[in-house]
């Protein structure tokens, strides 16, 4: 049994890309969610989920709301979310590590090493 | 003019300056000698033997000249001008020889004897010394002047001469042809001598020379007189000889060698030597022939009434020559004024035409407020007003308040050539953006008056900057996001996601791959170019190792490095903690190493180097390729500027990649430079901050004068302790019970805490311990602790330190100011707990070492 991701991203070329990669060589099972509202609707009905990788900038409601509705009952805490954001910054990368993220993915990725990339960030979380 | 003063101080203590002295005591004692020897008759009876008197007196003069042109070996106009004094000098002391011998020899010596052909040569030598004299060049009416005063000179002084000598000799007669002729020469000799002094006086002579030519102008003038008075003397048959009127050649000839001590040395022609500004002429209007000619005048017609030489008719005509004359010369002068001032008014309405019709805002204001003086038309339209309502406005309100800063840390020192863009406020209160010049306006002395600034109205320009900013952005970003979607989809065909795909697709997918990467990196390239053009970089400046930048940017590159076959290796001579945005300086790295992989040839190395160098790290970057022609060194760092314009399509460069290395670099404050060899390799190689700043925390807080203890601080300190790890705690607190229980409290096995009670202990134990925390009330009686931080700032203590202000108090941006002390930042107490202090001080100096 392949393990589950919610994958929230608004651009759909991304999420086809990164869904391909994920499931094709990462083995994962992908769920796709266009917006934040889809992802909570996701989340909702469609769980459990071992892993959420989300994007930061969204229309509507973005990563980091979406990531606090989600915490309020909708995900259970143990679920890891790991971000996926253009800005890379340190102050970036620590506000969103506050947020409850366990971790960030730069953007652009590069689909061929975007499940190992994944697995690291998964891995260094657990180990600690 | 420091050089001057140098030179100047020297020849206080210099023996030359002693042997000076000592040469002008001897001569005066030898005056004193010779005028005693007048007064009381020594040797009664060897009158004659006076002259000799006038030998020692000669030499003195010939040799205190040589002594002078030795002493201007730079100067060859100086020197030769000295030469021809002593041989002038020579010539008298030579005649003063013969004169002697003919005086024992006979008691009634003959006239006119070799010794009258070395007197008169004399004259003839001195005039040509004068001639050597370096003079500035004069102007066509300057000359006319000089020749007009000289014949109103040589006219009055001749008139004088022609009725006490000339006239009676020549009716005296009886003498022969050439006595006769010597004895005119005389006064003709002093009457050119007269008339070269005159003009020399009249004209502008060099500083170094200006004591001497007094010295010789007096002495020339000595000796004139002893001649009319001999001359007379010899008429009358009143002279004899070893008469005292020889105290006046003495005299003279002393004058002469004390011209000759007065020259200071000169190595050369230089401007200290010779500054310009007395060859400069400045208008005045000549005195000289207003006292001659009265002169003249007057003695003419004493003369004239009480001895009747000559027919009325030559009395009148010489009368009327001298008049016409000093008219001529009285209309030249008037006529120079009316030039200069003429000049003057046309000068003044060219500066006011050029500063009222200028394209650009000119201001004229005072040093105080400042205060505009004067505005021209362009700049009281640029800002909706008119002149007269900002004559006497503060210039400051014109000025956005936003950026009223730039203008308070100018001094009369800064303010000349100040440069900046700034915004100002129209009438209308829109923004109008300025180029701002500031100068200052000087006074004759140099004493600083005003202040003109220069405004050029660069709104439109700003306006299509931000716009082609704002186009290059969203251009930018709008490109990059179909890319990304299209470089991925590329990357999931080449990795062979779905399976394996013909050769010939294969070969087509690794080309759309190329070029995608190409084209990403040319936007990638842009856009960071645009953000540092409109100053939107952010460095996130933290101490980390300057190996983990290295071994970071090798790994990124490894993969062209090996299909390149090209080795990378490090040589880490040092290994610096460095103060930089690691992200950044990686992308340095990586830039320069792909340019040195992509231009190295097979098998061949490329190094980096890391090295310290005058507080700063150096690393380098060194290829063994083609290396870089030296006319390309510099634009290299220019925007798409490679050495070879077919490297940007052979290469894959953007050609913006090393005008971002360097413009990250300089904003790091470091510099970036390349050195390279044709067909040796080339090394690039920079500069960057080390992280070994000092951290400084400043705990601000005050008590209310009440009881109790600062529990706050306490706990406080507790909490960033660990950071500190080891060091000093200094706490100012006047309060000797509270001072006591904050530093019993703080003492730890590692920190030392210490106590002082005013500002001036302070500042002196800071300065002596260093110490990592200061905990500082704010509002100490008497002084505050304001006080501290600007005495600190007085002496330059704790400017490289990196300070954090930690208060609870809200100070205001006056009081921001005043806490200022090298790199200051303010953490305020309402929003950041001591635990993100520690944190903090951690990031900024590294992990505290461990005690092992």
């Amino acid at each position: 049994m392949s393990r589950r991701l919610l994958l929230v991203d608004d651009e759909d070329a991304i999420r086809t890309i990164a869904s391909i990669s994920l499931e094709r060589i990462g083995g994962w099972t992908v769920l796709q969610a266009p917006s934040g509202q889809a992802a909570l609707e996701a989340a909702q009905d469609d769980g459990p989920f071992d892993a959420v990788l989300m994007d930061v900038m969204m229309p509507g409601l973005d990563g980091p709301s979406t990531l606090e509705r989600m915490r309020a009952g909708l995900l259970p805490n143990h679920v890891p979310v790991v971000f996926l954001t253009a800005k890379v910054g340190q102050a970036d990368r620590d506000r969103l590590l506050s947020l409850g993220a366990i971790g960030v993915i730069p953007k652009p990725f590069d689909p061929m090493t975007l499940p190992e990339t994944l697995r690291q960030v998964l891995d260094q979380s657990s180990s600690e | 003019m420091d050089n001057r003063r140098l030179n100047h101080a020297d020849k206080r203590s210099s023996p030359s300056l002693t042997a000076s002295r000592v040469a002008v005591i001897s001569l005066g004692i030898y005056l004193v000698v010779y005028v005693s020897w007048q007064l009381f008759h020594w040797l009664p009876g060897k009158q004659q033997l006076g002259q000799a008197f006038l030998i020692p007196a000669d030499m003195a003069a010939l040799c205190s000249t040589l002594l002078a042109a030795r002493r201007c070996p730079g100067s060859p106009r100086l020197r030769s001008f000295w030469l021809w004094m002593s041989a002038a000098m020579a010539a008298e002391m030579i005649a003063d020889i013969f004169l002697l011998k003919y005086n024992i020899q006979y008691n009634n010596p003959p006239f006119p004897t070799i010794a009258d052909a070395f007197f008169l040569s004399f004259f003839v030598l001195l005039f040509l010394a004068l001639l050597r004299v370096p003079v500035a060049p004069l102007t066509q009416a300057k000359r006319l002047q000089i020749m007009l005063d000289g014949a109103i000179i040589v006219l009055g002084g001749g008139a004088i001469v022609w009725y006490f000598l000339l006239g009676p000799t020549a009716k005296e007669g009886g003498q022969s042809a050439l006595a006769m002729a010597v004895s005119l020469a005389y006064p003709v000799g002093d009457l050119i001598l007269l008339a070269g002094l005159a003009v020399l006086l009249l004209r502008r002579s060099p500083p170094t020379l200006k004591v001497a030519l007094l010295l010789i102008a007096a002495g020339a003038l000595t000796s004139i007189v002893a001649d009319v008075v001999y001359g007379y003397g010899v008429l009358h048959n009143t002279y004899k000889s070893g008469d005292p009127i020889d105290i006046f050649y003495v005299l003279a000839f002393l004058l002469f060698a004390l011209a000759g001590i007065s020259q200071e040395p000169v190595q050369s022609d230089d401007p200290v030597a010779l500054p310009g500004d007395w060859s400069q002429p400045t208008p005045r209007v000549s005195w000289l022939p207003y006292i001659t000619a009265p002169i003249g005048f007057g003695l003419l017609i004493g003369v004239e009434s009480g001895r009747p030489f000559f027919p009325d008719l030559s009395l009148v005509l010489i009368l009327t020559m001298i008049g016409g004359l000093v008219a001529a010369r009285q209309y030249m002068s008037l006529r120079e004024l009316a030039r200069a001032e003429r000049a003057r008014r046309d000068s003044e309405r060219r500066s006011r035409a050029i500063f009222q019709n200028a394209g650009v805002g000119i201001t004229v204001s005072d040093l105080k407020g400042p205060t505009i003086i004067d505005v021209n038309q362009t700049f009281s339209d640029m800002v909706g007003y008119t002149p007269e309502e900002l004559r006497g406005g503060d210039f400051a309100a014109l000025t956005h308040p936003d950026e009223l800063e730039a203008y308070q840390s100018l001094t009369i020192d800064t303010l000349d050539g100040f440069q900046r863009e700034i915004r100002f406020l129209r009438r209308d209160g829109t923004a109008l953006w300025g180029s701002l010049t500031l100068s200052l306006l000087r006074d004759e002395p140099g004493v600083p008056r005003n202040v003109i600034g220069v405004l050029q109205d660069i709104t439109t320009r700003k306006e299509a900057e931000n716009v082609k900013d704002e186009f290059i952005s969203v251009v930018g970003h709008e490109l990059r996001t179909p890319l990304t979607s299209i470089r991925g989809s590329l990357g999931l065909l080449e990795g062979g996601v779905f399976g394996e795909l013909p050769q010939e697709a294969t070969s087509m997918i690794a080309l759309a791959v190329t070029n995608t990467d190409r084209l990403v990196r040319l936007i990638n390239d842009m856009l960071d170019i645009e953000r540092m053009d409109a100053g939107r970089t952010e460095l996130e400046l933290a101490p980390v190792k300057a190996s983990e930048l290295i071994a970071n940017a090798t790994q990124i590159v490894q993969i062209p490095a090996t299909q390149a076959q090209v080795t990378l290796t490090t040589e880490i001579l040092e290994d610096p903690v460095l103060y930089v945005d690691g992200d950044t300086i990686v992308q340095v790295l990586v830039n320069l190493l792909g340019n040195a992989i992509k231009f190295s040839p097979r098998w061949s190395t490329v190094t980096i180097t890391v090295a310290l160098k005058t507080g700063q790290a150096l690393i380098s970057v060194t290829d063994t390729g083609r290396g870089i022609p030296a006319d390309r060194l510099e634009t290299i760092f220019e925007r798409f500027r490679q050495v070879d314009s077919s490297d940007a399509r052979e290469k894959g460069g953007s050609g913006l990649g090393l005008a971002i290395a360097r413009n990250i670099v300089e904003h790091h404050g470091g510099e970036m430079g390349v050195e390279s060899q044709i067909g040796r390799g080339s090394t690039f190689h920079f500069t960057l901050p080390l992280a070994d700043r000092r951290v400084t925390m400043l705990i601000c807080g005050h008590h209310n004068g009440g009881t109790g203890t600062d529990s706050d601080h306490v706990t406080e300190l507790q909490a960033i302790a660990p950071a500190i790890a080891a060091g000093t705690v200094l706490v100012v607190e006047d309060d000797p019970s509270l001072g006591e229980v904050l530093t019993k409290t703080l003492s730890h096995k590692e920190i030392t805490t210490r106590l002082v009670r005013n500002a001036e202990d302070a500042v002196e134990e800071i300065r002596r311990s260093q110490p990592r925390v200061l905990l500082l009330d704010l509002m100490l009686p008497g002084e505050s602790g304001f006080t501290v931080i600007e005495r600190l700032r007085g002496k330059g203590l704790l400017s490289d330190t990196h300070l954090l202000v930690y208060t609870a108090l809200d100070l205001n941006s006056g009081d921001r100011e005043r806490l200022q002390l090298g790199h200051t930042e303010f953490l305020s107490k309402a929003s950041i707990t001591p635990q993100d202090v520690e944190r903090r001080i951690t990031r900024l100096i590294g992990k505290p070492k461990e005690t092992v």
